[in-house]
């Protein structure tokens, strides 16, 4: 099994993905539990609309991440962008790429900059992401988790 | 059906959305039991120092999202952008409120894009998640 690092050693520049997954009915309702947010649906369910909710990829930058890297002990989410392109559908794959964009230290704390984008199995782009991660100086070794 | 519409005016109030958050919906949010982390496990958050675990601040996203969906409909879902700071930590027993005012009106191609400031404040008014967001009315 490979010792995966902190994501305080990844380098600008570094890509990720891509990972793969299926928006699975379980999977909506599981986020719809989570954030306590009945799907919407798209088109009437009678003519086989979709049943959707635009935020269950928002994940998705932490999800490709963590292919390679483990969040450093103390990392806190600062700050994040989305773009909504398509609401995912249930059903479809999803293909999430991302990449370091920027790295830097402000007030004793050290961030990694991570944009995602997860595209369907019919070429639709999803979801565009950037998340700002921050995390104390000097964590380089010591995991989250 | 959509609230905002191409009349939709700057000061505009969007309707806000409410929730109590729960130990129970931040794990199932954050991927309990598979993730242990300072989001589903009192031991991983002692280990970062935190009184407790902490909501993700994605689920306050989420709720912004939420109200966005209502306020913008498809305009969100296809076109949508957001841009938030988690500026403080929720907590198991907070009521988390997502609000939104209409700040500015662009142009773009035949639709009009609406610019908000939205934030999420907690039950003693204390602001959360703040940052900005615009969707497509046509």
């Amino acid at each position: 099994m490979v010792e995966l690092k902190t994501l305080a050693e990844a380098k600008v520049g570094e890509e990720f993905g891509p990972v793969e997954y299926v928006v699975t009915p379980e999977m909506v309702e599981r986020f719809e539990k989570g954030v306590d947010n009945p799907a919407v649906w798209l088109d009437p369910p009678s003519n086989r609309g979709a049943r959707l909710n635009p935020t269950v990829c928002d994940r998705d930058g932490s999800r490709v991440y963590q292919t390679k890297y483990v969040p450093p002990l103390g990392i806190l989410h600062a700050k994040q962008e989305y773009e909504y392109l398509n609401p995912p559908r249930v059903g479809k794959k999803v293909r999430v790429k991302g990449k370091v964009v920027d790295r830097y230290v402000k007030k004793e704390r050290e961030y990694t900059v991570v944009e995602s984008v997860s595209v369907d199995e019919d070429g639709v782009e999803i979801i565009r992401g950037r998340q700002f991660l921050c995390y104390p100086l000097a964590t380089k070794l010591e995991k989250a988790w | 059906m959509a609230l905002a519409t191409k009349q939709t005016k700057v000061g505009a109030e969007v309707p806000p959305v409410s929730k109590d958050i729960t130990f129970e919906k931040m794990r199932l949010y954050s991927g309990w039991p598979e993730q242990k982390n300072i989001h589903t496990d009192y031991e991983a958050a002692k280990r970062a120092k935190l009184p407790g675990p902490i909501a993700q601040g994605l689920m306050s996203a989420a709720y912004i999202s939420e109200m966005l969906t209502k306020f913008f409909g498809e305009g969100w879902m296809k076109g949508g952008k957001l841009s938030v700071s988690f500026i403080n930590i929720v907590q198991p027993g907070d009521k988390v409120t997502a609000k939104g005012v209409v700040k500015e009106r662009v142009t773009e191609d035949s639709k009009v894009r609406l610019v908000l400031d939205v934030w999420c404040e907690n039950q003693n008014g204390v602001k959360v998640t703040v940052g900005t967001a615009s969707g497509l009315v046509s």
